[in-house]
């Protein structure tokens, strides 16, 4: 509860006094969960760090030019912009790509991300962890890893993915249903 | 097995470190966003807006109640709060506004609303209250004007005055009603009245002095005491005629109470009078040595008597008198009105003696007979007055004195 009054009064700081210090605040409360969020799903280190910078540059930029505007959480508003820049991220990609369509690199890049987990140097049970999640559908992934890494409730997951909680609890058992599964199949294989 | 799953879900992003940036990345792009940001930082901070308010109400209220009901709630408050606190700041600083100025209007409309609402929701004896406090701040207002000393101050003094004696006149019926409808209350009402009456009279005694000449609150006055009295005249006829609506005691001590104020008012003129025969009395002027001689404009009938000159004139046209001459007349009107005041003074002490005897209706009589006499008598002062400030001056200055606007009206036998 301390924590969350903190970061409501860190938000309030940035947003009506516009104090950088506060914002220097929530950048260390929050840089770390936002590049795994985003690393999980570029896999690239380079590229991860670049879509980190950009997300809290504008991150700062909206909340001081949209000072009226609501904002509940910082964390669902920061996983948002997150969110929406790794869709751009993957539409520059398009672009570069003409003559694919985007679907289709969205979908290359899905089985570049399912197959590309050797880019994570890690072992044992979380090894084996982790690279059954790459294979799962984008939604359990992104549910999985805001609910059960990230340890964000499920009204803030709800919010970031733009969903309602009970769809957020009902993709939650189904993620997680099926990791078990796939992880028992790997076991036995 | 879930359990276990979610606990290494869980110990993912510590045991793997791959999953976590640099930490050198993390504080060289920490200094990186803050230089950036800093720099778009500019000096001015941002206005208050009311929504913040909202904002930092929320830091400490949990979210999903503070949407559902804290949120509407202070809203309503709020809301609320504001319009009436907007209201009585807008109208609190309308008070000292005076007449001729912009915010005067609102004033009045603030008046008009309280009066609306006192109509409507009101007992008698506070709509009276009401209108003796707006007669009280009207006074005040002529007072004020003349403080200022504006050119058109004779104008707003004037404005206020006739406002002053509408809501006097006003007040005057209420009580009226109240002497009728609720009698047990006319006591107090009729006490309010009498204390309003005489601190109107004397804000307005006071506006005059400060005013000069060109302020006449003489009229005014004479309303408010006449309303005074009619109300005293009203409550004493009417315990006569419906015994024991008022006490024997509560309606001798009315009637007292208007004699003292008459006598005050009466001493007071008599003390002007006097003042100005002995500005007279020492006054260095001769008829020889005069720098140019006074124009008395007359508009009635003056019968001039000195010991060595008797002039009868009657004429509007203006007529030019030697100044030792004018002197001489002035002094005698100014006796003369001593005199009537000494009249006045003795007709009240008759007054009183008629109060013990409880003879209240014939002591209002006499009460009445000498305040307007006295009233007459005030008002050849005031003229008398102006006479001899222009005649001083005129002397004093060693000037030619321009034609005075002084005109005598009285009848000086």
């Amino acid at each position: 509860m301390k924590d969350v009054i903190n970061e409501k009064l860190l938000l309030y700081k940035v947003r009506i006094k516009r104090d950088p210090e506060a914002y220097g605040l929530l950048y260390d409360l929050y840089v770390k969960k936002i590049y795994r969020f985003i690393f999980f799903k570029i896999s690239s280190r380079e590229e991860a760090e670049d879509l980190t910078s950009e997300v809290f540059l504008k991150a700062w930029n909206y909340l001081v030019e949209n000072s009226e505007q609501e904002i509940r959480s910082f964390a669902s508003f920061i996983y948002r912009i997150a969110r929406n820049l790794v869709v751009d991220f993957y539409r520059e990609r398009a672009k570069r790509l003409p003559e694919s369509s985007l679907d289709a690199v969205v979908e290359t890049l899905a089985v570049e991300e399912a197959g590309g987990e050797h880019r994570l140097m890690i072992s044992g049970e979380v090894e084996k962890i982790m690279k059954t999640l790459k294979k799962m559908k984008l939604e359990y992934q992104e549910a999985v890893l805001l609910h059960y890494i990230e340890e964000l409730s499920a009204g803030e997951v709800a919010r970031i993915l733009g969903k309602s909680q009970i769809n957020v609890r009902v993709t939650l058992h189904r993620a997680l249903k099926k990791l078990k599964e796939l992880l028992e199949k790997n076991r036995i294989e | 097995m879930p359990r276990i799953l979610k606990a290494q879900l869980k110990t993912v992003k510590e045991k793997n470190d791959r999953l976590n940036p640099d930490s050198a990345w993390v504080t060289q792009n920490r200094k990186k966003l803050m230089s950036q940001i800093n720099n778009t930082v500019s000096e001015d901070k941002p206005r208050f807006r009311f929504d913040y308010v909202w904002q930092a109400i929320n830091i400490f209220v949990p979210g999903r109640l503070a949407y559902s009901v804290v949120r509407p709630t202070a809203i309503f408050i709020l809301v609320g709060a504001i319009a009436t606190s907007g209201w009585i700041a807008s109208v609190g600083a309308t008070q000292n506004c005076l007449p001729g100025e912009v915010c005067y209007g609102v004033k009045l409309a603030a008046e008009k609303t309280q009066e609306l609402v006192t109509s409507v929701a009101g007992a008698k004896d506070q709509q009276a209250q009401m209108h003796l406090e707006f007669a009280t701040r009207r006074a005040k207002e002529v007072k004020k004007v003349v403080e200022n000393k504006e050119d058109d101050a004779p104008q707003r003094a004037a404005e206020a005055m006739v406002k002053l004696e509408k809501s006097i006149q006003t007040a005057n019926e209420v009580i009226k009603e109240v002497v009728e409808t609720e009698p047990e209350k006319i006591v107090e009402v009729v006490k309010g009245m009498q204390e309003t009456a005489k601190d109107i009279n004397q804000t307005l005694t006071a506006a005059a002095e400060q005013g000069g000449k060109d302020v006449d609150v003489a009229g005014t006055k004479q309303i408010v005491k006449d309303s005074s009295l009619d109300i005293v005249q009203t409550v004493v006829q009417k315990n006569k005629d419906d015994s024991g609506v008022v006490s024997d005691e509560d309606a001798k001590t009315i009637v007292k109470t208007q004699i003292d104020v008459a006598m005050q008012d009466t001493g007071d003129m008599k003390s002007k009078a006097e003042d100005t025969v002995k500005v007279l009395e020492t006054a260095p002027v001769t008829s020889n040595n005069l720098p140019s001689d006074v124009v008395v404009s007359v508009s009635s009938t003056i019968l001039i008597s000195t010991s060595s000159i008797q002039v009868v004139v009657s004429s509007t046209t203006p007529i030019v008198l030697p100044t030792s001459t004018i002197k001489d007349v002035l002094g005698d009107v100014s006796k003369q009105a001593i005199a009537q005041g000494q009249e006045s003074q003795k007709t009240l002490e008759e007054a009183k003696v008629l109060v013990e005897g409880n003879h209240l209706l014939e002591a209002i009589s006499k009460v009445k007979d000498a305040t307007q006499a006295a009233e007459q008598a005030e008002r050849t002062v005031v003229e008398v007055k102006k006479a001899v400030d222009a005649v001083n001056s005129g002397v004093l200055n060693n000037t030619p004195i321009p034609a005075t606007t002084t005109t005598i009206k009285t009848e000086i036998k």
